[in-house]
């Protein structure tokens, strides 16, 4: 286990003292030595040689306490040398989070493609300062909470008198708590910043050190375990720490305990009520008072704790025994609470795998009885509806189903050989990007045209809508008066001043609807109507259409814009916390005196290459008959496009409505100045 | 023409002109010195022949053209010529007819190239016999390495450029990648540097077929150098120069016997070379650590002057074999690692121009491409005859049977028609995890040092800068 060579070690001890990223750096312990020089001098009037014989007097540095200091610095790096190179590293924490982020947000993120280097450098150089110090403090103050913790932390605090080295004197229980402590916050640090910012990423340096550690130490951090009283102005000791400070931290009195617990920056102690500002002419006794007897012992110092240790966990048990703690997780299991839940599993495993085999058997063929369908709907809120047209018609499928952009990029890359007969996704506007693409067809089928509004299917009769959702105004019913609410112009009036939720501007339903309003008031008014939505946003767009409705319940803002349908989700959810959103929010359907609320739709289209052109259509026709109509509209809690075809309960309880009969097909036409237009308003 | 006018720059002193002219004598005298592979005297006890160099690996450089060939081949369907393509490749694999022209390496302005048809190098050469008998795991089908690269052939021939976009198969780059590894890969590995080194198997006392100028052990030892791909005189040239000759830079480099011309016997860079010459240009050594070990290898034998090698004898001859096997196999590994950080920085392209509506075509090209490569290096790997375990079937598992097409989904498996069967909810951004995952696990396993394309580099350079995280400073 012990594989240092004696060279090793011996570079080891003398890398303290000759590595600039190591606190004991001999430039920081010469300039801590002149910092504590002219303190005395200036401020203390002493003379510079008596200082010097003080700094450096003999009782200090050749004290017990001192030389137990010395001991653990040459033993622990024998020992935590061996072990924390094999302890989880940074690296690994790093390539642990650079991957999971990719899992999380789906792929690669460029954030801030437009920042310069630097201030990239500049911020993760701080955010590594802050989170470090942050959890120092945090880990610190466990240290002390913790009985367990606290018996290996208490050999740092059992030096009688402080000098540099005192930092080192660290349990090696500690010291590997303080390796993974820091594995983990520049693991994370390094993990989320590369993954966000790539090669941009790098550390303020100086002389090798990150650049605020470095002034941090050439500063006099050393004189925080020293017995020069320096201390800063008060109001300073309020964001900065203080040796003097430390010192405190280290007082054997106890009206100094548990104070201090913070390395640089004071907020953290204050914020959590530590903080103590240091005194004049402080004049401390460090250490832990009586006991333990001989505190500067090796038995002391290592294996002391351990003793101590045992006895805590074992007081720990005998009471536990006496009054059982029982955690939820500990409870016996409740085999009747888990019956439904196992017959719920059962009953879905076989469903699940029946629908794999469907999927995975759904390999895209072209053959005269099939159809093979490309959708961005999810299996779930389509199979069973394929499956009853397979029935009724005798018209297989084979289904895929993926990402909206994604599959529609698919179908222009394979051109001619794709097994796409029809592509359907959702909102106009990504239709006519199918359509600007060339990769759907038109077609006369008079079924479709005498089915479908003119202005719910495109001009050209490449696309036509499936179902309607339309995006409206949600409310927080405890802060809002539905009175105050009239017309999406009217979000952007100022008294919705840090009131407004909403999704980002790379989202295609904001899109869409933007591009209605170039539409209806034109670009310089939508413009200046978007420039004072903007303005009234409570904070930064990004999130889900649900993200919003639960922002608004949880009173991050008052109003939202959302699609129809994810309040029906709320409504229906099983989760008691989604039904409880949802009775928290209002709904109001906004221009319902003029041009009527903004509606978009799920849509499908025929592909241009298809093989299948008469299945395809088959499947179109059966997709608006009135049943799949009613059914199709019901599962996706949208409204189905076909006049008269029922409306779910859950959406007439939206009570009736106005809609805006705008040709969609000019959502798709608007969709580029829709997004110059966000972009230009600071719509991100 | 004075130097001033050549060189635009004062005219140069005397001193200067000696200095250079030492300098110059040199560096060539340094190439010509370095050791080339071959020749070496005839040593058969007994041969009353003519002949003086007893190195023979003709049959090996015909099947690296064929290689060569086969691949340009691949990528020369329209749609409508599939049986004609088809036909031609197969003869290119598994056919022995003489009169098969070279495809590649042709002639290439002044890189003239001494033979246009495989038989000047050597006759009646197949790709198909030589070719890995296990089965290939890393493929859908449970089909011997000889059935993947007939099916893929099939479908190559069917697909225009060699491309599939329902699939995002490049073919000329898995055919290529894969039968290097199944054929070259596999034979020197597995047979020549194996089987054929045990003391009963093709004794060095015994030419290696009635009435040859060679011993079974000097042919045996000639045939995995062949198979490896380097020129003779790559000794004395540098991975870029190595590498620059397949890609026919400068004739001088190539041409040694200064004939004007380039030999593809002998002095062309094939296969694994070439890839050991690229991993090298990023400070590895695998290129001359491999040359080296032959070298010292056949210079063993030969010194054994036609006599039985002892087991001493054998005993280091393995020792350099094994030099050989470790670091050929850590090349193929090396490829298939700078693939499949293409295949990262690919996704992540895709990503944005999905996002953004713009043109995929041409990244969904690059993409295929460089799948294609790290599949056919991977399933290489499996090929050499050594099982990787758990290392293959992880690396199985996360590369998938095909790149995860746009919207999600991949080639799961074939049916029994012979047709790609695409499901699964595999999607983009988790396939870029797998390929961070590919590039761990081939670094651990392999011991890969090059590491071109490292897409967790970023992070290592931060944690580099950041130095040792041992702080146990008590604050």
């Amino acid at each position: 286990m012990f594989e240092l060579t004696v060279q090793e070690l011996l570079a080891d001890w003398a890398g303290q003292f000759l590595n600039p990223r190591k606190r004991l750096f001999w430039g920081y312990l010469g300039s801590a030595f002149l910092i504590a020089l002219i303190w005395m001098v200036l401020l203390g009037r002493e003379r510079p040689v008596s200082a010097c014989r003080k700094l450096l007097a003999r009782d200090l540095w050749c004290s017990a306490s001192a030389r137990a200091d010395y001991a653990v610095f040459l033993i622990n790096t024998v020992l935590l040398g061996s072990i924390v190179p094999r302890l989880l590293g940074h690296a690994a924490v790093a390539v642990f989070c650079f991957s999971l982020l990719h899992d999380l947000f789906d792929g690669r993120a460029i954030l801030l493609p437009e920042a310069p280097a630097w201030a990239i450098a500049a911020g993760f150089t701080l955010v590594l300062f802050v989170a470090d110090d942050l959890t120092r403090y945090v880990v610190h103050r466990l240290m002390h909470a913790v009985p367990l913790l606290w018996t290996f932390h208490k050999v740092h605090h059992s030096a009688t008198r402080l000098n540099p080295l005192t930092v080192l004197r660290t349990h090696p229980v500690e010291g590997i708590l303080f390796a993974l402590r820091g594995a983990l916050v520049q693991g994370l640090c390094i993990g989320i910043f590369v993954y966000g910012f790539g090669d941009r990423v790098s550390l303020f340096m100086v002389l090798g050190a990150n650049a605020f550690k470095f002034v941090f130490n050439a500063l006099g951090a050393n004189l925080r375990h020293s017995e020069v009283p320096i201390r800063y102005w008060p109001w300073l000791e309020n964001f900065l720490l203080s040796p003097a400070q430390h010192q405190i931290h280290h007082s054997e009195d106890a009206r100094h305990h548990d104070r201090n617990f913070g390395v640089v920056l004071a907020c953290w102690d204050r914020f959590f009520g530590t903080h103590c500002h240091s005194e004049p002419n402080q004049e401390l006794r460090y250490g832990l008072g009586p006991a333990p007897a001989e505190p500067h012992s090796l038995y002391a110092l290592y294996l002391l704790p351990f003793r101590e240790g045992a006895g805590v966990i074992h007081r720990t048990m005998i009471r536990c025994w006496r009054r059982p703690l029982t955690p939820p997780w500990c409870r016996p299991t409740n085999i009747k609470a888990t019956e439904p839940f196992m017959k719920s599993i059962n009953t879905r495993i076989p469903l699940a795998l029946a629908l794999a085999s469907m999927i995975a058997g759904s390999a895209p063929v072209a053959a005269e009885d099939v159809v093979n369908i490309y959708s961005a709907r999810k299996e779930a809120l389509i199979l069973p509806l394929l499956q009853r047209f397979e029935a009724d018609t005798g018209i297989g499928f084979r289904l895929v189903t993926g990402k909206a952009d994604g599959l529609l990029k698919r179908i222009e890359i394979e051109g001619e050989a794709t097994p796409a007969d029809v592509f359907i996704t959702v909102d106009a506007g990504r239709l006519q990007r199918a359509k600007s693409a060339g990769i759907l067809q038109s077609t006369g089928n008079p079924v479709l045209h005498e089915a479908i509004p003119l202005h719910l299917r495109d001009k050209d009769s490449q696309w036509f809508g499936l179902s309607r959702r339309a995006r409206i105004i949600f409310y927080a019913r405890d802060r809002v008066d539905p009175a105050e609410l009239s017309t999406y112009e009217a979000l952007a009036d100022e008294k919705w001043r840090g009131r407004l939720c909403i999704r980002s501007s790379s989202n295609i339903y904001n899109q869409s609807l933007v591009a209605s309003m170039i539409e209806h008031l034109g670009e310089a008014r939508t413009e200046q109507w978007a420039r004072g939505l903007v303005a009234n946003f409570a904070r930064k767009p990004g999130g889900g259409d649900t993200d919003q409705l639960h922002a608004v319940a949880a009173g991050q803002c008052d109003l939202t814009l959302v699609n129809t349908y994810y309040y029906g989700r709320l409504v229906n959810s099983d989760k008691e916390k989604d039904r409880a959103a949802a009775e928290k929010i209002g709904v109001f359907w906004p221009n319902q005196d003029g041009r009527g609320a903004h509606v978009n739709v799920s849509g499908a289209g025929i592909v241009r290459h298809a093989r299948n052109r008469d299945a395809a259509e088959a499947l179109l026709e059966f997709l608006v008959a009135p049943e799949s109509q009613s059914w199709y509209a019901e599962v996706n809690n949208e409204y189905p496009v076909v006049p008269g075809a029922p409306v779910s309960d859950t959406l007439r309880r939206l009570g009736e409505f106005e809609a805006d009969t705008l040709n969609l097909t000019l959502l798709g036409e608007n969709n580029r100045a829709a997004l110059h237009l966000m972009d230009r308003a600071g719509w991100r | 023409m004075c130097i001033k006018q050549l060189t635009g720059i004062n005219p140069m002193t005397s001193k200067n002109y000696l200095v250079l002219a030492v300098a110059g004598l040199l560096a060539i005298s340094g190439a010509a010195l370095a050791e080339t592979y071959g020749p070496f005297p005839v040593t058969v006890k007994g041969y009353s022949g003519d002949k003086s160099d007893s190195t023979s690996y003709t049959g090996q450089a015909a099947r690296q053209v064929l290689h060569n060939s086969l691949k340009k081949l691949a990528g020369q369907g329209d749609g409508s010529n599939t049986a004609e393509i088809k036909s031609q490749m197969m003869a290119y694999y598994a056919g022995k007819e003489e009169g098969r022209a070279i495809l590649d390496p042709q002639s290439k302005g002044d890189f003239v190239i001494l033979q246009t048809e495989v038989d000047q190098i050597s006759k009646g050469n197949d790709l198909k016999g030589k070719t890995y008998k296990g089965v290939v795991n890393g493929w859908p089908g449970k089909m011997t390495g000889a059935e993947v690269i007939e099916f893929m052939i099939g479908k190559a021939a069917a697909a225009k450029g060699g491309f599939d976009p329902l699939t995002g198969y490049d073919y000329p780059q898995l055919i290529s990648k894969f039968a290097m590894g199944a054929v070259f890969y596999n034979q020197a590995v597995d047979n020549y540097l194996n089987e054929k080194l045990s003391a009963d198997n093709k004794p060095n006392s015994e030419p290696y077929s009635e009435g040859k100028h060679y011993t079974g052990k000097e042919h045996s030892w000639d045939e995995a150098f062949g198979y490896f791909g380097a020129p003779a005189h790559a000794l004395g040239l540098d991975a870029k120069q190595t590498y620059g000759i397949a890609k026919k830079k400068d004739i001088g480099v190539a041409d040694h016997d200064k004939d004007g011309k380039v030999d593809l016997y002998r002095e062309m860079t094939y296969a694994h070379a070439y890839y050991a010459a690229d991993a090298d240009k990023s400070g590895t050594n695998y290129l001359h650590a491999i040359f080296q070990a032959f070298l010292d290898g056949r210079k063993l034998i030969s010194d054994a002057e036609g006599e039985a090698l002892s087991d001493a004898q054998r005993a280091q001859l393995i020792g350099y074999a094994d030099t050989i096997k470790t670091n050929w196999e850590k090349v193929i590994a090396e490829a298939a690692f700078k693939y499949a950080g293409s295949v990262y920085k690919d996704l992540e392209k895709l990503q944005i121009i999905v996002e953004s509506d713009g043109d995929a075509n041409d990244a969904f090209r690059a993409y295929g491409k460089h799948w294609g490569e790290l599949k056919g290096f991977a399933m290489a790997l499996e090929a050499g005859g050594k099982d990787l375990g758990e290392v293959g079937v992880r690396m199985n598992r996360l590369i998938g049977y095909g790149p995860v097409l746009l919207g999600g989904g991949q080639v799961t498996g074939i049916d029994a028609s012979g047709n790609y069967v695409i499901g699964g909810n595999q999607d983009m951004g988790n396939y870029m995890v797998h390929m961070l995952k590919v590039q761990k696990l081939l670094a651990e396993a392999f011991g890969l040092s090059a590491r071109k394309n490292d897409a967790t580099a970023e992070l290592e350079d931060l944690i580099e800068s950041l130095g040792e995280s041992i702080a146990v400073e008590n604050d």
